[in-house]
């Protein structure tokens, strides 16, 4: 069987600088098999890497990567973009980089990835990028719940229009987005370096880079001081009106969990309160396995749980990083204890 | 497909764990699948539902009323003790009611 393609999904706020990423990215030899989908060929400005007009919606541009306007819905375009690879009408891509609009809510994208019956086979998820202009990200975070939305569900989040804003209000801006995802990485692009194998290539579905990868959630929600729920009852209130109730935080297990009660208590908290659910990150230590689980979640979709081959530090407790829209972290912590200890 | 009725296989729901998750008090997809209906059950004792296994791929959801559904997946199994009873099972809505006996 072959491996699944990463799918990346950039994503970002209105003029937030999605498009001049994606220019920057394409330019990389690292992803010169790429296969980008569009909504239109004029918003990307894409004439100057223009090579060939290959099919239809298809254009192969300068750098080897091939170029797909979205005509309809998402799984089509992709269907019909890995049919024409199956048959040699394009170049055999190795990637796909999804670029959304700046008012589009990334899940929907996430989940026509996962639970597409036939994509499910052929692709797999990768990073999803959003971009945050630093002169505008902190009002556009306060003022649009679509550019929240984008921020808490994101795998990367890039800092763009660095040279326009003060170096103290960038800084403000790195704080807020931590407060509302503790587990991204924040990349600061600068005119000069971009290390594009970090924001598409190193994901946590890559055998690679998958130890490394929850390394860093864990490691970032503990430099970030990201509390944990124990401690969350003398946080006030400030912090989480700011983000619109959304708000983030670190459930510590010490004993090993039982993962078939696990699984249906999770299951059960994303049937009822999956949309309040943006984000689920972290590393069980499940009774009766050698090894750590990873559980990675976006809304009410959750990938395939995968084993780590050996734990990424010394701390062997269950760490689930949340990422909440209007619940009581205290309320989740009681709710999985009680269904721990009494199933 | 079974070859008798000609059912088609469900998707794996991400909680089932044979072949990602592996546990030793599960070592089998039959045995892990009994002991995840046994918990569902437990969790449905106050609705008057009951889970049962059809065939090792769905599950019959039983109502209070005897009305049947068979879906193939934990949130299908929600939707219909939903469906059926007129309201959701909220986890967070402490306490847990439907305690192992």
């Amino acid at each position: 069987m072959t491996h699944p393609i990463p799918v990346n999904v950039l994503t970002g706020f209105l003029g937030s600088g999605k498009t001049s990423l994606l220019n920057r990215l394409l330019r990389d030899p690292l992803f010169s098999q790429c296969a980008v989908l569009i909504n239109e060929f004029g918003a990307i400005g894409i004439d100057h890497h223009l090579v060939d007009h290959i099919d239809g919606d298809v254009v192969l541009l300068q750098s080897g990567c091939i170029c797909c306007t979205i005509r309809g819905d998402l799984a089509s375009a992709l269907r019909s973009l890995f049919e024409r690879r199956e048959s040699g009408l394009v170049a055999p891509f190795m990637r796909v980089v999804i670029e959304t609009t700046g008012l589009a809510d990334p899940v929907p994208v996430v989940s026509t990835i996962l639970y597409d019956r036939v994509l499910q086979h052929h692709f797999r998820m990768g990073n999803v990028v959003t971009t945050v202009d630093a002169l505008n990200g902190s009002r556009n975070l306060a003022q649009y719940p679509e550019c929240l939305k984008q921020a808490a569900v994101a795998d990367r989040l890039v800092l763009t229009k660095l040279d326009l804003a003060a170096p103290t209000e960038v800084n403000a801006l790195v704080q807020q987005l931590h407060a509302i995802n503790p587990t991204a990485d924040t990349v600061r692009v600068d005119s000069m370096d971009l290390n594009a194998a970090q924001l598409l290539g190193d994901d946590v579905f890559d055998g690679t880079h998958q130890s490394q990868e929850v390394h860093r959630w864990l490691e970032f929600a503990h430099q970030r001081q990201y509390l944990s729920v124990g401690r969350m009852a003398s946080r006030s209130g400030p912090d989480m009106d700011r983000h619109r109730g959304i708000q983030s935080f670190v459930l510590s297990l010490p004993e090993a969990i039982d993962w078939t009660v696990f699984g249906v208590w999770l299951s059960l908290l994303l049937h009822v309160h999956g949309a309040k659910v943006l984000r689920i990150k972290g590393l069980l230590n499940v009774e009766g396995a050698d090894t750590p689980v990873v559980l990675h979640g976006v809304q009410q979709m959750v990938y395939p749980p995968m084993h780590l081959d050996r734990w990424p530090d010394d701390d062997r407790q269950s760490r689930l990083v949340f990422i909440v829209h209007g619940l009581e972290p205290s309320v989740i912590e009681s709710s999985l204890r009680a269904y721990l200890a009494q199933f | 497909m079974c070859g008798i009725c000609g059912s088609l296989g469900g998707e794996e729901h991400w909680s089932s764990g044979t072949g990602r998750v592996h546990t030793a008090s599960a070592p089998t997809r039959r045995a892990e699948r009994a002991q995840r209906i046994k918990v569902i059950n437990q969790v449905l004792r106050p609705t008057r539902v009951t889970v049962s296994d059809w065939q090792g791929r769905f599950f019959v959801v039983l109502g209070p009323t005897g009305k049947q559904q068979v879906v193939d997946s934990l949130p299908h199994i929600w939707q219909a003790v939903q469906e059926m009873t007129g309201r959701s099972i909220d986890p967070l809505a402490l306490p847990v009611s439907g305690a192992a006996g």
